[in-house]
């Protein structure tokens, strides 16, 4: 078990045969997961990196049952994109790319309230279920399978943690990286409901940072629903106010998303808080006993 | 992107929104003329136009009775810093008695995920002394991007607030004008505060606060041509033109790193470690020799560095292309006058120590290692 992706996840790469989702492709591929089929308009009926190519996404669903797709299209047009996914029934649609206007992305959330379907990003690397499936470009050897369920806003912070983890024999159900931006397809308290229901999570491992209310929103959630260990890591302590720090909801504004907000929210809710991402191996040997 | 207020102005009453009459000053200009052309009979206000808070508190803005007051004010607050900003422009506005102030905005609620009506009947205070000190007069609407902001929202916030009955359909007017611009333009936010209402019971926006969504400007052509003319900081030159996420800070260890959160991580574990970061500098967008050059040249550059960490985790980048590129990087400037501590990690990366050992440079095992020695260095300086 794990959550939303394992081996037999049926993969549909929208923006396939352009050079990012190739590059993609063949890692995913590479890594076990299952791509059946790619999605370019105007190029239906080729095979790329001998997977399938369809002019729509409903065609592709049609015809391969894809039941998750990766979107590789520019900023500019992703919304098209997801929302065709969303209408074709694709269940879970990942979005790592950047830059989506906040708009497009509220009009996104909008349909997926109407739809059983599931975002991640954008903004983020992605999904990986440890040595089954990636949709993403997470680097798989951070990776090993195992109970605790990680779930991230930041990418490179999750590696690093990820990585940690995993040097230390300690491997993962799945992780989720739910990416750094103000509006988001999955938060953390979706992909905590999920963790909590997995029985082959143990821990949880929650990687948050300064800016918005996620934190806050998942310590509540981790009170009230929450009975498998939590421990975190918050980055941004030191951070000023008022400045973004890269993320675009990284920011302290008009007293919202303080790091000492964050880590009282969490205290509260019984979670471990490390200190440093060092201290996050420690902490879930401790509760995995 | 912030606008100045007589930009958000201007756009708010081509959507309807009544607002002053009112000019912006440039140096040559006659103000005598000036004030003539906009004087209603009850003076000019001046207007320092800045993006930063706290203008009022600051001096930059004066209420004058006569043009040659108006000529003496205007070259004071020309001069005038308002929390480190310079006053780049002027705007002189036709003053109106107010019976009453009133706050609106729009913004995006990100917890939400969508947009949110904010209204009270205390305008002219910020809205986190609203939240403070009126909670019970501050009142607030989700809106449905599938279909927009209803009449009735606006008329149950007004009665939630204690807005009593006059004026309150254009009150609702202004809501829903307010809400095309937010839509149109994609706003962040945009904010009226207050809304005067004036003697003769008409609503007037007096004031203007706007953002867009930056990440949309390429489809908003007026907004793109503000942001062009727009001198730009450091931090978005590096931005714009290198792909660089550059965040100026004052301390000594100047930080070079990949990604938002590896980043923050280390400016605390900086801080941990008793060190002070100098910025956040996240080369992740533009893993290249040039990336690496101008965040080498940038960082070191900066006054106050005596200590320069660079910390690079790669997933999908290839840490043997890191180390080759630092290396170019390092030559092309060298000598830099700060000791330089390097940490590297992931993909490859045993190749790319390899590269750094041979040009001279020593490496750190661990993130840990890496901050601690860099902020012992820094001290030493």
């Amino acid at each position: 078990m794990s959550i939303l992706i394992n081996r037999e996840t049926k993969v549909l790469v929208q923006g396939i045969t352009g050079k990012t989702g190739t590059f993609f492709t063949r890692d995913m591929i590479k890594y076990g997961t299952k791509i059946v089929a790619g999605v370019t308009p105007g190029k239906g009926g080729i095979l790329h990196e001998n997977v399938p190519v369809f002019d729509t996404v409903l065609k592709a669903v049609e015809e391969t049952s894809a039941w998750a797709s990766i979107v590789f299209v520019p900023a500019s047009l992703a919304k098209n994109s997801i929302i065709e996914a969303i209408d074709a029934g694709i269940k879970l649609i990942v979005y790592p790319g950047e830059n989506i206007p906040v708009h497009d992305m509220m009009i996104i959330k909008r349909k997926l309230k109407e739809s059983s379907s599931y975002m991640i990003g954008p903004n983020t690397p992605g999904i990986i279920t440890p040595e089954e499936a990636k949709i993403g470009f997470m680097p798989f050897f951070c990776y090993k399978k195992g109970k605790v369920g990680l779930t991230s806003q930041s990418g490179s912070l999750s590696y690093e943690i990820a990585y940690g983890l995993t040097k230390k024999g300690i491997g993962q159900s799945t992780v989720v990286g739910i990416g750094g931006d103000p509006v988001k397809g999955m938060e953390f308290v979706d992909v905590l409901g999920l963790f909590q229901e997995d029985p082959e999570t143990e821990v949880i491992v929650i990687v948050g940072e300064i800016g918005g209310t996620d934190e806050e929103r998942a310590a509540e959630f981790i009170r009230d629903y929450v009975t498998k260990p939590v421990v975190s890591f918050i980055a941004g302590r030191s951070a000023p106010i008022g400045k973004k720090m890269g993320h675009a909801s990284a920011i302290i504004s008009e007293g919202r998303g303080t790091f000492e907000s964050k880590i009282k929210a969490l205290n509260e809710a019984n979670v471990l808080v490390a200190e440093i991402p060092a201290q996050v191996p420690e902490l879930v040997r401790r509760v995995l006993g | 992107m912030k606008l100045f207020e007589y930009q958000g102005k201007e756009l708010f009453g081509k959507y309807g929104i009544p607002i002053p009459k009112g000019m912006i000053i440039k140096e040559k200009d006659d103000i005598r003329d000036a004030f003539k052309a906009v004087n209603s009979g009850n003076g000019v206000v001046i207007k320092a136009q800045v993006l930063s808070g706290g203008r009022g508190k600051a001096g930059g803005i004066k209420i004058v009775e006569t043009p040659d007051e108006c000529g003496k004010r205007v070259d004071e607050v020309r001069r005038l810093k308002i929390n480190g900003h310079a006053v780049q422009e002027i705007l002189i506005e036709e003053r109106i008695p107010a019976k009453e102030e009133f706050y609106l905005s729009i913004t995006v609620a990100s917890d939400l995920g969508r947009p949110m009506l904010l209204m009270s009947s205390k305008g002219g205070m910020n809205v986190e002394e609203i939240t403070k000190n009126f909670p019970q007069y501050l009142g607030k609407v989700e809106i449905d991007m599938a279909y927009g902001l209803f009449d009735y929202q606006v008329r149950g916030l007004l009665s939630t607030v204690g807005f009593s009955g006059y004026s309150s359909s254009s009150f609702t007017e202004i809501a829903k004008a307010l809400f095309r611009f937010f839509i149109d333009y994609e706003a962040m936010l945009a904010e009226i505060n207050p809304i005067i209402l004036d003697q003769n019971g008409k609503l007037i926006a007096a004031d203007a606060r706007v953002e867009i969504d930056d990440a949309a400007i390429f489809r908003h052509s007026d907004i793109k041509k503000i942001k062009d003319v727009r001198e730009k900081t450091s931090e978005e030159f590096l931005r714009d033109q290198y792909q660089l996420e550059y965040v100026e800070l004052d301390g000594n260890i100047g930080l070079i790193s990949g990604g938002a959160g590896m980043t923050m991580t280390a400016m605390d574990l900086i801080s941990r470690e008793g060190g002070k970061p100098a910025c956040f500098m996240d080369c992740s967008a533009n893993v290249s020799q040039t990336g690496y050059e101008v965040a080498l040249r940038t960082v070191s550059a900066k006054e106050g560095v005596t200590s320069i960490l660079v910390n690079i985790f790669g997933g999908m980048t290839r840490m043997d292309h890191v180390g080759e590129y630092l290396v170019e990087a390092l030559n092309k400037i060298s000598p830099i006058p700060q000791p330089l501590t390097i940490r590297l990690e992931g993909t490859e990366a045993e190749k790319g120590k390899e590269f750094l050992r041979k040009a001279g440079l020593s490496i750190c095992e661990t993130f840990e290692e890496a901050v601690k020695k860099a902020v012992t260095l820094g001290r030493n300086k």
